[in-house]
Formats: C-alpha cells, structure tokens, sequence
C-alpha cells in the first residue's frame, strides 16, 4: 500500500511538472543520409541537448515538398537560423526511399542539414508526423514549441504566406511566447511502411 | 569531355537513369479529368443556377473532400465570371473514407465525383447575351504517391428574359442528387440529434435518436475548420463522442461548423445527413 502510494505521488509530480502546453519533443536517433548515397553518422535529439531543433519530415517525391524546394523555403530557413544557433534536421520516413535517390535531390537543391533515414517509420510515429512537410520546432529546454503546418497557404498562392516556422523562431529568439503552437498540417501522407 | 555536345547528350542519359523508376513505369497521365456542367442552358438576371464539374478518377486513385482528413488537400474550385458574380459556397457529395498508409484517415472520392457551386446571374445581365463563366479546378490525386492536378474549364450561360424559360439540362444533376448530403432539418423523422458539451469542455458528445430505423453503422465525417483541432472521435449509432480544442493564433473561431453522418439504407444507398456541431 506504501509503495503504491509513493507510485501515485510521484506519478501526479511528474505529471502536474509538464503543463500540457509544455510537451515534451520525443527523442530521436537514426543516420543520416550522405551526398554520395551511403548512410553515414547516426543524429540523435540528445546531441542537441540545449539548442532549438526544426524538425521537417520530407519526402521529395511529394508534390507539396517539391513545390517548397523550388522555392527554397526550407534551405533559406535553415541558413538564416543556423546562424542563429537553430539546428534543423529532417527526416524521411518513406518507407521504400533509395538513398542515392535521396543524395541527387539533396544535391540538387543543396542540402545542407542532416536528411535522417527513417524508412521504419520509428521516429515518424513518435511525433505523429501525418504529412510531408510536416514541422516540429523544439525549444531549448527540449519542449515542442510549434507543430504543424510550414505556413498557411496549401495551394501556394500567397505572395507572402504567413510561415509558422519562422515566426515561432523569432518568438522564441526574442524570448516570447509561441502564438501558433499548433496548425493543422497540410501535404501528402507520410508513406509510412505500416 | 571537351566538345559540349557530348556533354549534353551524356547529361540527357545520366538524367534519363537517374529519374525514379517509379515515375517513369506509372502512367499518371489523365489521372483525372474534370468537365464543367451547368444545370441548365439558360437563365434570366437574379436566377441562382448551378455550375458543376465532373471528375473522373482513374482507379485506385482518389481525390479530397471538403476536409481531406489527417493528410492530402481538398480539392478546389473558383468559379468567376464577369465584374463581381455573386457566387455561393462549393458543394461536396458523400465522401468515402480511406486509409493511408500509417494508418492515417483520408475522405474523398474514388471513381468519380461530382461537385457543384451555385451562382446568380447578374440583375444588370441583358437578356439574348451569353454570361462567360470560368473555373479554376485544383486536386491532389494520391494512390502511395500523390500527383496534383489543375485545370480551367469554361461555360457559357444563355440569358433569357423570363425565368424557367429552358428544360433543364440537368440529368447530371439529377442523378448525383441523391449523392449529396441533406440539412437534417429536411430528414427530422429519420433522425434528432442532441449535442451536449461545447469547446472548453472535455469531452463533445452528439446523442443521435434514430426515429424509426435504426442502421447497423454509421461514419461520421467532420469538416474541422483550421482554427480547430478534433481529436479521440469515437463513432457509434446513437453517440458520436469527440475531443475539442483551439488552435490559438490561426484565427477567429467560427460559432460552428458541418459534419457528416454517412449510413446505408435499406435499399443499398449511402445516405448523408449534415450535422452542425456547435463550437461555442
């Protein structure tokens, strides 16, 4: 009876700790994919302990991906936050990508952030990736600071769409608080293996 | 590799190998074909007509409802014509829900789809003229992969003096018609639904008292605005419960918005009743 009341106590101090507003981002670990097509270094969430992390579930065979590819939206925002000490990542978690496929397109559009092979769909089903793209922007302290859509503009006809990625980094940058946490993503589905 | 025409020829081969197998094996030409269709070949100024467009979608491919579900994009229709055409909401018939891989919840359509917008003529329209009417026709067809598809379609519409002055050209119409969900105003002996719980609250629950006939299932198709997030639904013949919160910074909350509730009839048809869910 002690001890399951020590369980329940303990149990109600971790719980009421994470607010529901502060989740979490899972963890992750998985290699990345080399420029010349082989598997290379393994990435990991804990080799990032205490900077921001984008997180972009990609798939270069999805209309929507290509489109945002053409336009740099992505490769902009990464070089403008990487100077800002704001590590992105992204992950394909098509479950039947060639590598070398993957390499050519991430030299086509010069790729220069770790592109993770998640073919297992391990690291896609720990955040509930549901579309490509797909983004997750973890704070410093590790919490999901926005999860959602790139920006708010599916068909790509905004001059200026709004981009939530960007305006949740220059609210955490500037110390504020996130004013989208959350979008509805919008994409292809993430071809998940099952 | 000096002379540039040897570069070019090897580059138009390295590239041609390098495409991905998949897209060059898949035939993903006329996936889908759209046609515009007016309900009738004539109208007097003030008339409210229907345009619709026909979409027909190669096998096992689909496209989108209203709300594509956890992934895909809805497919699109902007219908204008001359000066400000007073042009009325898109309307979708009964989707069909699908799974995609990874166990994501997809509505929309396979085989074909036919989807109407109503419009009225314009009061300043000079009878014996012709009113040009243009749509622009957007979808996302996806099977494992997903293909985007635009087209423009136009129609004309004859302006008549007098009101009901043609035959209606409309069998299209009238064989989709039943293929389109009802108000549950129009069906209140079929079915009454009672909402208890509003958005704050935990749990949203829709009790549904079927009058008469009771159907052995039924899906529920909710058309979640962006400014929503709709989670946990759990769908049974006389409850639908589900899970409401606020996305924060996407914009104003509308006061509610449309679901659907899909069953089979007795004879075999898919019947769909719109449902309001109250948000606030």
């Amino acid at each position: 009876m002690r001890t399951l009341m020590l369980a329940l106590s303990l149990l109600l101090v971790s719980a009421s700790s994470v607010s529901a507003e502060q989740k979490m981002a899972p963890g992750f670990e998985a290699v990345a994919v080399k420029t010349d097509g082989t598997l290379g270094e393994k990435v990991s969430l804990d080799q990032l302990k205490g900077k921001m992390v984008v997180v972009e579930w990609t798939n270069p065979d999805c209309p929507y991906v290509k489109r945002h590819y053409r336009s740099q939206t992505m490769t902009k925002l990464a070089e403008k936050y990487g100077n800002q000490d704001v590590q992105w990542v992204a992950v394909n978690s098509t479950a039947t990508f060639k590598p070398a496929a993957l390499a050519e397109w991430m030299k086509e559009h010069n790729v220069q952030y770790p592109v993770l092979d998640d073919r297992a769909g391990t690291i896609g089903h720990a955040y509930g990736a549901k579309t490509t793209p797909h983004m997750f922007v973890i704070d410093k302290t590790g919490a999901l600071a926005y999860q959602g859509a790139i920006d708010d503009d599916s068909s790509g006809d905004e001059e200026s769409p709004k981009n939530y990625v960007s305006q949740a980094l220059d609210e955490l940058l500037a110390g504020k608080p996130v004013s989208t946490p959350e979008t509805k993503p919008y994409g292809c589905s993430v071809k998940y293996a099952s | 590799m000096r002379n540039p025409t040897y570069r070019l020829v090897a580059g138009l081969i390295i590239v041609l190998f390098a495409l991905p197998g998949r897209a060059l094996a898949r035939d993903t030409a006329d996936l889908v074909t759209s046609q515009i269709v007016l309900e009738r070949e004539s109208a007097a100024p003030g008339e409210r007509v229907y345009a619709g467009v026909l979409f027909k979608i190669k096998t096992p491919w689909h496209i989108y409802w209203k709300n594509p579900g956890e992934a895909g994009v809805a497919t699109r229709i902007e219908l204008t014509g001359p000066g400000d055409l007073a042009v009325g909401e898109l309307e979708f018939p009964t989707p069909v829900s699908f799974t995609q891989p990874g166990n994501l919840a997809g509505y929309g359509y396979i085989g074909e789809a036919f989807l109407k917008i109503p419009f009225t003529v314009p009061s300043s329209a000079t009878p014996g003229s012709e009113l040009q009417l243009s749509a622009k026709i957007r979808w996302l067809a996806c099977d494992d992969i997903c293909v985007p598809g635009r087209a423009q379609q136009t129609a004309a519409l004859k302006i008549s003096a007098e009101q009901n002055s043609s035959e209606t050209n409309s069998s299209l119409f009238q064989s989709w018609e039943e293929r389109f969900p009802v108000p549950l105003r129009e069906v209140s002996e079929i079915l009454a639904v009672d909402q208890s719980g509003r958005l704050g609250d935990k749990t949203l629950r829709l009790q549904l008292d079927w009058k008469s006939h009771s159907p052995a299932q039924i899906e529920w198709f909710p058309a979640t605005p962006k400014q929503l997030k709709l989670e946990t639904p759990t769908v049974a013949v006389d409850t639908i419960s589900f899970q409401l919160s606020a996305l924060q910074g996407t914009g104003e909350i509308p006061e509610q918005f449309e679901s659907l509730i899909v069953f089979t009839t007795a004879e075999g048809k898919r019947k769909g009743i719109e449902i309001p869910v109250s948000v606030q």
